[in-house]
């Protein structure tokens, strides 16, 4: 019985260290919130559920060890959401991999010496 | 005292002091309060496992209860006090995120910073291949009816 808790502890272990890492390592506010929302999420709970199945589970912790797993299964997206609405609300932007460098490589959209974009012919009539 | 539950806080100790980073280097104040959403998930979880590894869990439950409604509290209050109003003004000492510049191409910063960067040189030195055909030097005849004689644009490029 305590064997299995610790395997379920571990996995979840296993969560939230890909979350923290993710915390690290994404690019935007975003991807960011995607991991410490879902992943975490994950975790805490795999963590609590372990958590059931050790030997110093009394009676008088299991009711608290539940509440305490329902609210923060429920607060932890919820205040994660509320996070990133106010920020997507202040006009954060998502990151993306269209840079400006190789949009004018590749378009050919910058326009050259003599003012012409790339693809629209300037008429040279005679003067 | 389980040797086991023991690494596990320490590992979680760990993990809380690799978040402290994202608070500290975080771009905007929403990336800040994002990792403390992280920390503090992290702090319930150690507040818990704590109380089963000293023996006592239902004392430590309840702090940890307490601990986790202030930490729900905080990145909600937070992140409304941060947003931008109907103004255009925030209240983080920045320019308005709107007016910021958009995240794109090379990741600014974090452990993904390199090998952004050498895609994006990849990405453009294919694309400037792509588009120079091998030209003879010098003029070529253009099909235009009048006859006209024009140079190729990548030329013209390179005059610059």
């Amino acid at each position: 019985m305590t064997i299995v808790g610790d395997i379920i502890i571990g996995l979840g272990l296993f969560f939230i260290i890909v979350s923290t890492i993710a915390l690290l390592v994404m690019p935007d506010l975003y991807t960011r919130a995607h991991a410490v929302a879902k992943s975490e999420t994950l975790g805490l709970l795999l963590v609590f559920l372990g958590l059931f199945l050790r030997p110093e589970m009394d009676a008088a912790s299991f009711g608290r060890l539940v509440f305490v797993l329902v609210f923060s299964l429920i607060a932890n997206p919820t205040a994660v959401h509320a996070l990133v609405r106010a920020a997507s609300r202040s006009g954060a932007l998502p990151w993306t991999v269209i840079d400006q460098r190789i949009a004018d490589a590749e378009l050919g959209s910058e326009p050259d010496a003599h003012g012409e974009v790339e693809g629209v012919e300037a008429e040279e009539g005679p003067r | 005292m389980s040797p086991f539950l023991i690494a596990v806080l320490l590992i979680i100790a760990v993990l809380i002091a690799a978040g402290l980073h994202r608070v500290w280097a975080g771009p905007t104040v929403f990336d800040r309060l994002v990792a403390i959403a992280l920390v503090s998930v992290n702090g319930v979880i150690v507040l818990v496992v704590l109380g089963f590894v000293l023996g006592r869990p239902s004392l430590f439950l309840d702090i940890a209860l307490a601990y986790a409604l202030l930490a729900f509290l905080l990145p909600i209050a937070l992140g409304r006090y941060f947003e931008e109003r109907d103004d255009g003004t925030s209240r983080d000492g920045l320019p308005s995120p709107s007016r910021r510049p958009r995240p794109t191409g090379v990741v600014p910063h974090g452990l993904l910073a390199e090998r952004g960067r050498r895609a994006t040189e990849q990405r453009v030195a294919q694309a400037q291949q792509q588009r120079q055909p091998s030209y003879p030097e010098g003029e070529i005849q253009s099909p235009h009816p009048k006859g006209r004689t024009r140079r190729p644009r990548h030329y013209r490029e390179d005059e610059r």
